[in-house]
């Protein structure tokens, strides 16, 4: 009954902390752009960053080290260097992304300029990290979160035509914009195989003093609660299909994509985007700034853990600090938010094979995860996505920006 | 003398590929037709959801005042190119770009006075505008 509750707590939570900023820009740009037909790619990031995140928690569970650790100790720290930085580098301009979802969500609701929320947002967030406690950062934010489904509800409320959404799920080229179509597509697994999720995820897994007694709530957590917070993504996604396609609106600012619940739900259409945006990036940013200071102190050895007290790990606390002030600077200096989340994301994917592939080594590896060792199909899965989401990048991200067709 | 061949070589894939890449006037034409519909059609919808009242007045206002700036933007650079291939659609792409401007910039103003009325009659005259870009567009080769 105990391991019931928890899965549910679990998939409850991944549902509500599913969506982030790179999550809705990518599903809104995708949906009023290609329609349908990019919802096998949401599918396709899914299916790996079950994998990952599943493999994440194993790996905590069983060799009682983060992801951080075991990579560290296992291919040294000249190895480690590589992966270390660009994680790093990648995290920065995400939590820059996630502090400018949060202010546009501001911007939205009060008419303000999204560039004066940068540094009151980045307080707020800071003073939460640095006086909450690991469950309230995981926990709270989540069930807040569940407002995102309310793109769910939109689907069912604009009667969607149900087969041609599900056609959708079969990869298809498109007659026109091919660049931008692959571009977007690299833009979205990027967006959904963050690597800071499964780090994060092993260093929470660390933080909840997971055991092999853990591992069936860690297989059911991932599946189902990333599973069933696709079903989000995809939602925005269909909505945005239905309602800015038809009207030829390709979202090229956040001001576009605002009006997407407006056509089923009126007035609190616009009230609810705004929530949601504000609410999902403002979850993804705390995720963010504490795998940046997990990141940092693992990978230098420090002290680390967000049930501590700031005191017991000042370089900790510290280095969450700084990443949350100066990433909001990159709003407070104007740069527009949905161009650098789409780069973020389109950035990520290009390191995907830096970070997954010696992850994939160490879950091979019995000194780490002994007989829970990855089988074929896991193996298998991740590295062709993570390829595949490579060899993408690299060919459509100089086509969007150089022009193509 | 091996380091200058490895520099030579990667400038010459990367000229490469940029020549490969880089938009005919013709393809850049079509990407500024579709940001000019695309702008069109965001600022009817904006205005046609103000008058339902289900966006704010500061909302409203910037997202119309995005859209002109957009608009006058993408028309300062089709004003600055001067394709001899497509000369009779960039002219006519212009003026219906300088057009749009205008009126979106008058929508703008009817929200800020809070003019529901204007607004109307101001979005009549935009469907017909957006017909007229939208017919420019698919005669330049901009898919639906």
């Amino acid at each position: 009954m105990k391991k019931v509750l928890e899965i549910t707590l679990g998939i409850v939570t991944s549902i509500g902390g599913f969506l982030d900023v790179g999550a809705i820009a990518t599903a809104v740009q995708a949906g009023a752009a290609f329609k349908f037909q990019l919802i096998w790619v949401v599918a396709l990031g899914t299916i790996c960053v079950i994998f990952l995140v599943e493999m994440s928690g194993r790996l905590a569970a069983v060799s009682k080290h983060t992801l951080v650790d075991a990579l560290r100790e296992r291919f040294g720290v000249n190895f480690y260097l590589i992966p270390f930085l660009a994680e790093l580098v990648v995290d920065f301009l995400v939590l820059a992304a996630e502090i400018g979802g949060v202010c546009l969500a501001l911007q939205l609701v009060t008419g303000v300029s999204f560039r004066w929320w940068a540094l009151p947002v980045a307080f707020v967030l800071w003073l939460l990290l640095w006086r909450g406690t690991f469950t309230i950062i995981e926990n709270g934010t989540s069930f807040f979160g569940l407002i995102t489904l309310c793109f769910v509800v939109a689907v069912f409320v604009l009667h969607p035509p149900w087969k041609e959404v599900a056609t959708g799920l079969l990869p298809s080229l498109p007659a026109h914009n091919q660049a931008h179509y692959w571009f977007i597509a690299v833009a979205i697994l990027g967006a959904l195989i963050s690597p800071y999720l499964f780090y994060f995820y092993s260093s929470g897994a660390i933080e909840d003093k997971w055991d092999k007694s853990d591992l069936v709530v860690n297989r059911g957590v991932a599946t189902l609660g990333m599973s069933f917070g696709s079903f989000v993504s995809i939602g925005v996604l269909v909505v945005a299909a239905l309602v800015l396609f038809p009207r030829g609106i390709q979202v090229d600012n956040y001001e576009q994509a605002a009006m997407i619940l407006t056509e089923p739900f009126g007035y609190w259409g616009f009230i609810l985007f705004a929530a949601s945006l504000g609410i999902a990036c403002f979850g993804a940013a705390l995720e963010v700034s504490l795998d940046q200071a997990y990141v940092v102190a693992q990978a230098l050895g420090w002290n680390w853990g967000e049930n501590q007290h700031p005191k017991e790990d000042a370089r900790f606390s510290m280095t969450y600090t700084f990443f949350i002030f100066t990433s909001s600077l990159l709003m407070l200096i104007g740069i527009d938010p949905l161009t650098l989340t789409i780069f973020s994301m389109a950035l990520t994917a290009v390191i995907l094979p830096l970070v997954i592939l010696p992850f994939l080594i160490l879950m091979n590896d019995e000194h780490y995860v002994g007989e829970h060792r990855n089988g074929i199909i896991g193996n298998s899965v991740v590295i062709i996505i993570t390829i595949l989401t490579f060899v993408m990048a690299i060919v459509a991200i100089p086509l969007e920006i150089f022009g193509g067709s | 003398m091996k380091m200058r061949g490895v520099r030579v070589g990667s400038l010459s894939l990367f000229l490469l590929a940029f020549t490969c890449c880089a938009k005919s006037p013709a393809d850049q034409l079509k990407a500024q037709l579709q940001t000019v519909t695309s702008w069109t059609a965001t600022a009817r919808m904006v205005g046609e959801a103000w008058l339902k009242g289900y966006l704010p007045h500061a909302y409203t206002a910037r997202t119309l005042r995005t859209a002109q700036e957009t608009i006058s933007e993408e028309a300062k650079t089709i004003q600055g190119e001067n394709p001899s291939e497509v000369a009779e659609l960039h002219a006519s792409v212009l003026g219906q770009a300088r057009s749009l401007e205008q009126l979106i910039g008058q929508m703008r103003a009817a929200v800020e006075n809070r003019d529901g009325s204007a607004l109307s009659q101001q979005l009549k005259q935009l469907e017909g505008e957006e017909e007229t870009i939208k017919a420019l567009a698919k005669s330049g080769g901009v898919q639906p």
